[in-house]
């Protein structure tokens, strides 16, 4: 399948984690804008992991997180080109990790907390006494109660979505809060959750309907 | 008479409207419009509204089946077409890297969103070229707990299997309501 496009449309992250999966080897041609500066760059693989990148005067990681860090531009992939060297040595895992860490922070919350319907308790587990808190954590901290979800604590606090999630986050990664539930739509025109023992007989008959179609 | 709805979305061009066609009793009605941006070299015309098939289970149950909107632009149709859906189809055009990264999108932004069961049908498996369902799997971040469905889409057999597979899953857990009259 050809592999072309704009990386306004497909991350450079996305690119390479597509040509990791189906194990390509080649060369990764990319066409770049970053602050109005315009560069080449590429970035070689072999049977789908990364051995080298390109780009100005860069080369290696650092040069891989400055095409990922690129606002505009076009890719390309020419199979089984080869890089005239090796620069990256780490793996791909690690490499793309880094490098989404660099320039996703937003993503990298939404992964943990994909949803503002999430609703959250406190730990029991955690220790507090080489734990310290901002202010903004401990406003969090002191409207969790295991029933509101972090859009109405973000609600409450009058704050953007964004900064709650992050305030959250990071409450989860150190193990001060921890997920209870998922706030249910109240939208009645939602089917809502029944009794998981008692089986919709008509649900039964769509499927032998289906097995005899 | 109980009417039972589910969805068929996907990303443009992934097999919606074909998937539906393979099983519907009725001719799939389509509204569709010619396109006019870059959509144009994958196909010609493309979903505006929605697609709509129809299945017949007995005198007293029918299966109504949805295929919403392609493109991101249409969006504000999920609202709508969602309404009383007990499961869906979210189809991917396995033979597209463009498609797998399209379908993360759909399914980190519409099914928290939704909160209905879910299987995946990795179409296209017939394509030189294509990923299998595990290396779709992978390339949308999901874990073993989303079922993913080998899918050709235009054969019947094919999707009568895809359709199976979400009603277990919905059967499984328990979302649907023996009293649900789900269609709008």
């Amino acid at each position: 399948m050809e592999l072309a496009g704009n990386i306004k449309d497909f991350s450079v992250i996305e690119i390479c984690q597509f040509i990791w999966i189906s194990k390509r080897t080649g060369k990764l041609q990319l066409f770049l804008e970053q602050s109005g500066r315009r560069f080449e760059a590429s970035v070689f693989f072999m049977n789908g992991g990364i051995t080298a990148a390109f780009a100005d005067n860069q080369n290696g990681k650092e040069a891989f997180f400055a095409i990922c860090e690129a606002e505009n531009g076009s890719f390309r992939f020419i199979s089984d080109e080869n890089s005239p060297e090796t620069n990256i040595i780490v793996s791909m895992d690690q490499l793309l990790l880094e490098a989404s860490g660099r320039i996703k922070l937003y993503e990298t919350l939404r992964r943990e907390i994909p949803s503002t319907n999430i609703i959250y308790s406190l730990s029991l587990e955690f220790e507090t006494y080489d734990l310290v808190f901002d202010s903004k954590q401990w406003q969090v901290i002191g409207l969790i109660d295991g029933e509101k979800s972090l859009g109405d604590i973000s609600k409450d606090l009058g704050w953007p979505e964004f900064d709650a999630i992050r305030i959250f986050y990071s409450l989860l990664q150190v193990g001060v809060i921890r997920r209870a539930a998922v706030k249910q739509r109240t939208d009645t025109t939602q089917p809502k959750q029944n009794d998981p023992k008692s089986k919709p007989s008509f649900i039964s008959k769509i499927i032998d309907y289906l097995r005899k179609l | 008479m109980k009417r039972v709805k589910i969805l068929v979305t996907g990303p443009f061009s992934s097999g919606k409207t074909s998937l539906i066609k393979s099983v519907s009793e009725i001719p799939v009605v389509s509204t569709e419009k010619a396109v006019t941006d870059e959509t144009r070299v994958i196909k010609n015309q493309t979903t505006v509204a929605l697609d709509f098939g129809r299945l017949t289970i007995d005198d007293d149950l029918v299966l109504y089946i949805f295929g919403t909107p392609g493109q991101e632009r249409f969006s504000y149709m999920w609202d709508v077409l969602s309404v009383g859906a007990v499961g869906m189809v979210l189809i991917v055009d396995s033979a597209d890297y463009k498609s797998i990264i399209e379908a993360r999108r759909y399914l980190a932004f519409f099914l928290p969103k939704l909160q209905i069961p879910c299987v995946i049908a990795a179409n296209k498996q017939d394509m030189t070229g294509s990923l299998s369902p595990e290396q779709v799997g992978q390339m949308l971040g999901i874990d073993d707990t989303v079922e993913i469905v080998p899918c050709m889409a235009k054969d019947r057999e094919s999707v009568k299997n895809v359709l199976i597979k979400l009603f277990e899953l919905v059967e499984r857990t328990g979302l649907a309501q023996e009293d649900q009259d789900a269609i709008v």
